[in-house]
């Protein structure tokens, strides 16, 4: 008996809960160490009333006159004292969880120190077995400290106001394409939603989107959508825990809208600017070049420096024009499979004279003759001449270095100078438009401040990145990557171009992968030679029969077609016709007997929005 | 006997500093402020060498230089186009409509003087 009552007082004093005994009027008889988290000794409460420790605002909430109207059956106990929840005088023990306010005993109205208390309790009922009617002789309970959970349902509760009260449209879907949460904004604009689901024209993407964000490390994407003459852009984000997919919706109509005024506001600026300038540059070379009449030394002096700044105005007009294509995505790169070793020989020699007339020196690093790059070798051009001319501009004595690297995937480039550097706080800026750092004073060449931006958009364009080192008083290295020249790359770029263009226009396209049956055999009975014959053949019958987009002869004997606004029904009719006519053609051609060709088909954006996915897919599908 | 050249451009500024140049270069100069008045003044001149705007009201540079190419009377007159556009696909329509040249804005008078010498030279 007594190992029992050493366990129970053990377990009484260990538990993190405050474990009571009231009498059948409602004061304490007993209360565990736990009570010290209110700042009270377990002595110091006996006799005290339970009230007491209850915040005087919730002391109502759980008295007898609120809780009871739930129970049936008669409650005695009445003796003026705060009435507090009582049990029923069934035989049945009753547990009711009660949320107050339980507070420290240094409470004070000016100092609110509680916790949130749930109360569990159940009645004490005297045990002669005799009585005809049990009679409460108390209660036992317990009090559980619930304020982390009450902070974490108000906080939850708070959050959930957000998506509520968002004028932009909010949409949570599950994995499967359902339509979990609408908020208020979202039923009201896009009323479809719900019953459309992925089928609604915003979520058009739906499948491509997931699968990118399921497998990609990117948190969250940003699309865009047109439907109903409107242009939304919609910020998607992937809960892995929920499996659940939030997209925040809002109307940039306007704002495309502004940004295309913009970009041909810059156009039509652009040309208005030229004339006036190309009028005032000929009107001054005219007194200049002595055709109106001889001019003396200070008439000349002052016409040049006119005139110089008019060529500088014209670069400056140049380099807006490039800047706004460059950022509104207009730019039509016209990649080849170039040598980066060859650009940054020839872009070097340019500056050969006048490195060499401001007394530096310029060192070319090369690791090998040949690194291939799929790139415009203009822009790469025009890159490689701003960072050299930069480092130019920028050093007084010691050297300028240009190296030439490749580095696993990628060709690493580096321009480096042992000039005036450039301090840490402007180097985050360094890429921004119209900014000019250690602009000298005297004469020179004046930038425009946008051919760092420039330099940068172009690489970016490229999938290559561009980043910056200095040290003020030592030089500056900036270094730029492009992705290496692959056949794979130059085919994922190209169908990549082609996925834009399917955007743009809001049409399917679809990739059809077409071989000959059992390619391997096929060589090695006829021999390369007629393989050859047969593959040339089939080409000949695609272009005729589909005139597709794009034809890329990836792999040897593999022909890769692309088809511009093709869904998956017209790429299945394609395949049939293209069966047939090949099979047609080797007929007439007298080709080996039995030769058939195997297609495989892929749709954009139905089997997936990654080029190299969609590759694979086509190339399973044979 | 001086070469004759005709411009037709919109902006007078732009065929004031243009005559100047020329004429001080040993050429007579004629001028028209549109197409349809530059397409009259072909005929009636005969010019041996044409510098053509291409934004001007009525008809454009490309359309002017179309109908005088596909003319046999004219499609020997050498056209050089004076542009203000910095487009990429000027290269493009220019070709499309059989340009002899192309000169942008701003230019520098040397290399357009260069150009027209090399193109009257080849007549």
């Amino acid at each position: 008996m007594e190992d029992i009552c050493l366990k129970y007082r053990i377990l009484l004093e260990t538990i993190p809960d405050i474990v009571y005994e009231l009498d059948k009027d409602g004061h304490f008889t007993f209360v565990n160490s736990a009570i010290q988290v209110l700042g009270y000794e377990p002595g110091e409460l006996i006799g005290i009333h339970f009230a007491s420790i209850i915040h005087p605002e919730d002391v109502n909430d759980i008295s007898r006159d609120r809780v009871l109207p739930h129970f049936r059956g008669k409650v005695t106990g009445d003796n003026g004292s705060p009435k507090l929840f009582d049990e029923r005088r069934t035989k049945r023990r009753m547990t009711m969880n009660l949320v107050a306010r339980v507070i420290h005993k240094e409470w004070t109205r000016d100092n609110e120190k509680f916790i949130y208390g749930e109360l569990h309790s159940s009645g004490k009922w005297s045990m002669d077995v005799n009585e005809k009617e049990k009679e409460l002789v108390g209660s036992i309970g317990i009090i559980r400290d619930i304020t982390q959970r009450k902070n974490a349902e108000a906080e939850i509760a708070r959050l959930a106001m957000f998506p509520e009260l968002n004028p932009n449209a909010v949409v949570e879907l599950d994995v499967d394409g359902n339509v979990t949460y609408l908020n208020p904004a979202a039923k009201t604009r896009f009323s479809d939603l719900y019953s459309l689901g992925i089928r609604h024209p915003l979520l058009r993407d739906f499948a491509v989107i997931l699968a990118e964000l399921q497998q990609g490390e990117k948190a969250y994407t940003v699309r865009e959508a047109g439907f109903n003459r409107r242009t939304y852009e919609m910020h998607i984000s992937y809960i892995p825990k929920a499996r659940r997919l939030r997209v925040y919706v809002s109307d940039i109509t306007e704002r495309k809208e502004i940004e295309n005024l913009k970009d041909e506001f810059i156009s039509t600026v652009s040309h208005e600017l030229r004339t006036p300038l190309s009028i005032s540059k000929e009107g001054i070379s005219l007194v200049l070049d002595r055709i109106t009449g001889d001019i003396n030394e200070k008439q000349e002096k002052i016409l040049k420096t006119a005139k110089s700044n008019m060529d500088r105005l014209a670069r400056i007009i140049n380099s807006l024009l490039d800047i706004s294509k460059i950022e509104s995505g207009k730019v039509e790169l016209k990649r080849a499979r170039v040598n980066l070793v060859d650009l940054v020989r020839r872009t070097a020699s340019n500056f050969e004279n006048a490195v060499k007339d401001k007394g530096l020196k310029l060192e070319l690093f090369e690791e090998s003759d040949t690194i291939d790059v799929y790139a415009d070798a203009d822009g790469i051009v025009s890159v490689l001449t701003n960072l050299i001319g930069n480092s130019l501009k920028f050093t007084q004595e010691g050297r300028l270095s240009v190296s030439v690297s490749a580095d696993g995937s990628r060709a690493v480039c580096t321009v480096a100078d042992t000039g005036i550097g450039i301090s840490a706080e402007d180097i985050p800026h360094l890429f921004d438009k119209f900014r000019q750092f250690g602009r000298t004073a005297g004469a020179g060449d004046k930038g425009t401040g946008l051919g760092l931006s420039i330099a940068k958009g172009l690489v970016d364009m490229h999938g290559g990145n561009m980043r910056a080192e200095s040290t003020p008083g030592k030089g500056t290295s900036i270094t730029f990557s492009l992705p290496l020249y692959s056949d794979e790359l130059k085919t994922v770029e190209k169908i990549r171009a082609n996925v834009r263009e399917a955007n743009l226009n809001e049409q399917k396209l679809s990739l059809l992968m077409v071989t000959v049956r059992d390619i391997q055999t096929f060589e090695e009975r006829f021999g390369a030679a007629e393989l050859e014959k047969i593959l040339s053949g089939i080409e000949e019958v695609i272009m005729e029969t589909i005139r597709p987009s794009d034809m890329i002869l990836e792999k040897p004997g593999e022909i890769l077609i692309v088809v511009n606004n093709c869904n998956a029904r017209c790429a299945e009719s394609i395949k049939r016709r293209l069966a047939a006519a090949v099979e047609e053609r080797m007929e007439v051609k007298n080709a080996p007997a039995g030769v058939s060709i195997l297609v495989g088909v892929a749709t954009y954006p139905d089997d997936g929005g990654d080029v190299k996915s969609l590759i694979s897919k086509a190339r399973r599908n044979i | 006997m001086k070469n004759k050249i005709l411009i037709i451009e919109d902006e007078i500024d732009q065929i004031m500093v243009l005559k100047t140049r020329l004429e001080a270069n040993g050429y007579k100069v004629i001028s028209a402020t549109n197409g349809h008045d530059g397409l009259k003044t072909v005929e009636k001149e005969r010019p041996n060498l044409i510098l053509l705007d291409i934004v001007m009201p009525g008809l454009n540079g490309y359309e002017v230089c179309k109908r005088l190419k596909s003319d046999d009377a004219y499609k020997k007159i050498p056209i050089v186009i004076v542009s203000a556009s910095g487009e990429k696909q000027l290269e493009e329509k220019c070709n499309r409509v059989g340009v002899d040249g192309i000169i942008q804005k701003p230019y520098e008078s040397e290399s357009m003087l260069r150009m027209m010498k090399d193109l009257l030279g080849k007549q």
